[in-house]
């Protein structure tokens, strides 16, 4: 059963920016599955299990979702609408990593019921130890919702 | 009976016929005045005087001629007393008449004197002479103690007479006044000669005549009273001099319509002399505005009166006067007809000015209700009036608007500064007359309208007028608006798409230099900390960049800002951050702006920030906050005696990333001045700065638009 299996869901349109948290990451000593989806689309299909991802266990939810905000085809607030008017998805933990410190942004995150707001330093030494307390946080402190089993 | 005896006693008895006749004379005018009344009574002792030595001289026996001596003695003895009263109410002494205590000794005083005569001690002797009687007085005391009391009363009259005519500044007053002295005078010294001097010395050649020279005494009273109105005012002297003073034209007609007397007023009115008008038809002069004929005298027939008609007076050069009239038929006692009496004003003056005024009035209704701008009135915080454009620009109609509370039509967040404006206008602090503020409408939405005050009086109490066009609209504010989105969609961008390359510069460059550190010499790895460090750099200027475009698109709120605490705060937060300093801050007390509380603060820390950076090579510095009155205006500075600047390049201080030290000497990204300067631009104030190197530099601001 995929209920111990912590899987992190990182939304990231930019190569050199998945590259990038990836090595953090792995820096980070984080050896959990990482699935990287490229656009607002594919992080709707796999999280509904439609498209590409028809076949995919809806049994196994991402434990943490990192979510970029500008994104191709349906933009980062767009997919945590979705996400928080889903009863499936509606509890799951999303971080928002992003470039932008726009007010606007924070606020609109925050209204869609993001857990948390993080801003990308430029600084990849920095970046790394977001990543890392990221991962502190939200694979071991945290408790993550209990899940309803979807058949 | 000789010749004398005759002229003697004709003599007495025309004096008492003239006595009684001034009594009559006088108290026909005015019966009930005071004055009057003591006039004649002071001419009953003179009356019953003459009476009683016309008889006096008359009698052949001594005995009858006593009994006339006696009665004549009421009179003389009484005389003093009543005069004497009537010069204090003449003089104003009224009140005095008023107690008894004065009154009651009066009266006793001449009964007493009566009885002296009628008991033989004053005049004790008579002799028969060609004329008549004369008269011995006693060698007693009596008579001394008579005339000194006799003396004493008409000095008194003097006196109080001639005081007043020295004091009085009206030459009437004073011309009456030496009548009613010189009179009793001149009567006492005659009368005192053939009475009383001529007897006593023997040489009985004059009789006493003393009644008949007091006839003149007595006319000098009536003629005073009389010519000069000296009586208390009374309502037939009253309405005479109303009739001759009065700005209306009075005009009598008689009943066949002609006129028979006119006031001053109506000849000067209609220009013509009194012979000319008098005689003449009424009609001649009056007719009806817009008809022939003259119904006004038909209406006056049926009705008796008529009340403020209209009619048009002809003056003798022909020039039309529009009047009003009243006019009444007067009857006599038989109820016929005597004539009417009408009164006109001259109504010609109002009438135009009435036009003017209409005109005027039409004029300005007319470019209030057509104003392309809206126009309205409120008064202790209600509208009390509003022109259409003003009504429907806040979507109401007239009749609604009238009342609308005018503090819940302006957008919540514009409150506070109108408000705040208004109480400083009031307290005589220069504000802008004209300024942009957000009204609501009926329906909650929202319009932009550059507004416009001033306090007026209406209906007698202080009102503020507006006039407020709507700039909602306006081409510059569509775009201000696009320019504004077009600045928000590129800070986005800038935000997101020129951070991304930065980061993975940075972040591969790390990796660089974690994975592949063996192959790296030592200036490789020095290149790759440089490319690093540049690209924080750049980020840095990125964030600094869209402060600064966030500045231009944030809104600002306007409220009282008190600059001192603010000014103190970051000095403490300062002195945290670098403890080891010696700075002496000079900060002016209760310096309170009005603006947005979030900029100014970004504007004092970067102000304060800066001064304090600049100071930081020297041992000792000051830096010092304060505030001025410039041209109307407040200034506010910062000052400090750091590095400071050359004046050469002080416009280039405030442009974007302009840097006037290197920044190994001071850090910063040269974003701060510029911030600074947008901050100060969006309050409608100007920034500037003075400085000279090594000696500091002080910056200036204000925050409002120089009107």
């Amino acid at each position: 059963m995929g209920m111990d299996k912590k899987v992190i869901l990182l939304v990231e349109d930019n190569p050199d920016d998945v590259d990038l948290t990836l090595r953090a990451l792995k820096k980070a000593n984080v050896l959990n599955e990482v699935v990287v989806v490229r656009d607002g689309v594919e992080a709707l299909d796999y999280l509904f299990g439609t498209g590409s991802y028809k076949d995919r266990d809806l049994s196994i939810m991402p434990t943490v979702i990192l979510l970029d905000l500008k994104l191709p085809k349906v933009d980062g607030l767009e997919v945590l609408r979705r996400l928080r008017s889903d009863e499936r998805t509606k509890f799951l933990p999303v971080v928002i990593l992003t470039s932008s410190k726009e007010e606007q942004d924070m606020l609109n995150s925050y209204k869609l019921a993001a857990n948390s707001y993080v801003r990308k330093p430029i600084d990849f030494v920095q970046f790394t130890e977001a990543v890392r307390q990221l991962e502190l946080y939200w694979l071991l402190l945290n408790e993550p919702p209990p899940m309803k089993r979807i058949s | 009976m000789n010749v004398f005896q005759l002229i003697n006693i004709l003599v007495h008895f025309f004096s008492f016929l003239v006595y009684v006749c001034l009594i009559i004379f006088i108290l026909q005018r005015d019966p009930k005045a005071l004055l009057n009344r003591l006039c004649a009574l002071t001419i009953v002792p003179f009356a019953i005087w003459a009476f009683a030595i016309t008889f006096f001289h008359s009698v052949t026996t001594e005995n009858a001629a006593r009994v006339w001596i006696n009665i004549a003695s009421i009179g003389w003895c009484s005389f003093p007393i009543t005069a004497f009263w009537f010069y204090l109410v003449l003089t104003g002494h009224e009140t005095v008449l008023r107690k008894r205590i004065f009154i009651i000794p009066c009266i006793l005083l001449a009964v007493f004197f009566i009885f002296q005569q009628w008991g033989g001690h004053l005049i004790i002797d008579l002799v028969k002479q060609p004329y008549g009687w004369s008269t011995v007085w006693a060698t007693s005391l009596w008579p001394s103690v008579f005339f000194t009391y006799y003396f004493a009363f008409t000095a008194g009259c003097i006196y109080v007479t001639f005081t007043f005519w020295l004091k009085t500044k009206s030459l009437r007053k004073k011309r009456q006044m030496k009548i009613l002295w010189i009179t009793p005078v001149l009567c006492l010294a005659f009368g005192s000669v053939t009475d009383v001097i001529l007897p006593q010395s023997g040489i009985g050649v004059v009789p006493p005549i003393a009644c008949v020279i007091i006839l003149f005494w007595a006319a000098g009273l009536v003629y005073a009273i009389t010519r000069y109105q000296l009586m208390t005012l009374t309502p037939a002297a009253a309405a005479d001099n109303i009739l001759s003073t009065m700005s209306d034209s009075l005009i009598l007609v008689d009943p066949e319509g002609k006129i028979i007397h006119a006031n001053r007023a109506a000849f000067d009115l209609l220009g013509y002399e009194e012979h000319e008008l008098i005689g003449e038809e009424f009609t001649a002069i009056a007719s009806q505005p817009g008809s022939a004929g003259n119904p006004f005298s038909l209406q006056l027939l049926e009705e008796g009166s008529i009340d403020n008609k209209e009619l048009t007076y002809r003056s003798k050069n022909g020039k039309e006067l529009s009047v009003l009239i009243s006019a009444s038929a007067m009857h006599n006692e038989e109820k016929e007809l005597i004539g009417y009496i009408t009164v006109a004003r001259d109504i010609t003056e109002y009438k135009k000015l009435g036009q003017a005024l209409k005109e005027s009035e039409q004029k300005y209704r007319s470019l209030v209700d057509h104003a392309l701008i809206g126009i309205g009135i409120h008064q202790k915080g209600r509208l009390v009036f509003a022109n259409r454009k003003l009504a429907d620009m806040l979507g109401y109609t007239l009749e609604e608007s009238i009342g609308l509370p005018i503090a819940e039509r302006i957008h919540p967040d514009d409150r506070a500064m109108v408000m705040a404006r208004a109480q400083r206008r009031q307290a005589g602090y220069p504000e802008p007359e004209t300024y942009e503020i957000r009204l609501l409408k009926k329906d909650g939405s929202c319009i932009y309208a550059l507004i416009s005050n001033a306090v007026i009086e209406y209906e007698w109490n202080s009102a503020t007028l507006m006039t407020i066009a709507d700039s909602s609209d306006t081409k510059a504010r569509k775009d201000l608006e696009q320019a504004y989105k077009e600045l928000e969609a590129f800070s986005y961008s800038v935000s997101h798409d020129l951070r991304a390359p930065l980061r993975s510069i940075d972040g591969f460059s790390q990796a660089l230099l974690e994975d592949y550190a063996d192959k790296l010499d030592a200036e490789g790895k020095d290149f790759l900390h440089r490319v690093r460090a540049a690209s924080q750099r750049m980020a840095q200027l990125i964030d600094d960049l869209l402060k600064l475009s966030r500045i231009t698109r944030t809104e600002i709120h306007y409220e009282q800002v008190d600059l001192t605490a603010m000014v103190r705060k970051i000095i403490v937060e300062l002195k945290e951050m670098e403890p080891g300093r010696s700075v002496d801050f000079r900060i002016a007390e209760g310096v309170i702006a009005y603006g947005d509380t979030a900029l100014l603060q970004v504007v004092l820390v970067n102000l304060l920030s800066n001064a304090w950076k600049f100071t930081g090579k020297h041992p000792h510095a000051t830096i010092e906050f304060g505030e001025y009155q410039q041209e109307g205006q407040t200034v506010y500075f910062v000052r400090d005696d750091g590095a400071g600047f050359d004046m050469a390049y002080v416009n280039k201080l405030f442009a974007p990333f302009q840097r006037l030290h290197v920044s190994t000497e001071f850090e910063g990204t040269g974003i701060g001045l510029a911030t600074i300067q947008r901050i100060i631009h969006r309050h409608g104030g100007t920034v500037w700065a003075e400085g000279q190197v090594e000696q500091g530099a002080t910056f200036y601001f204000t925050l409002q638009a120089n009107k």
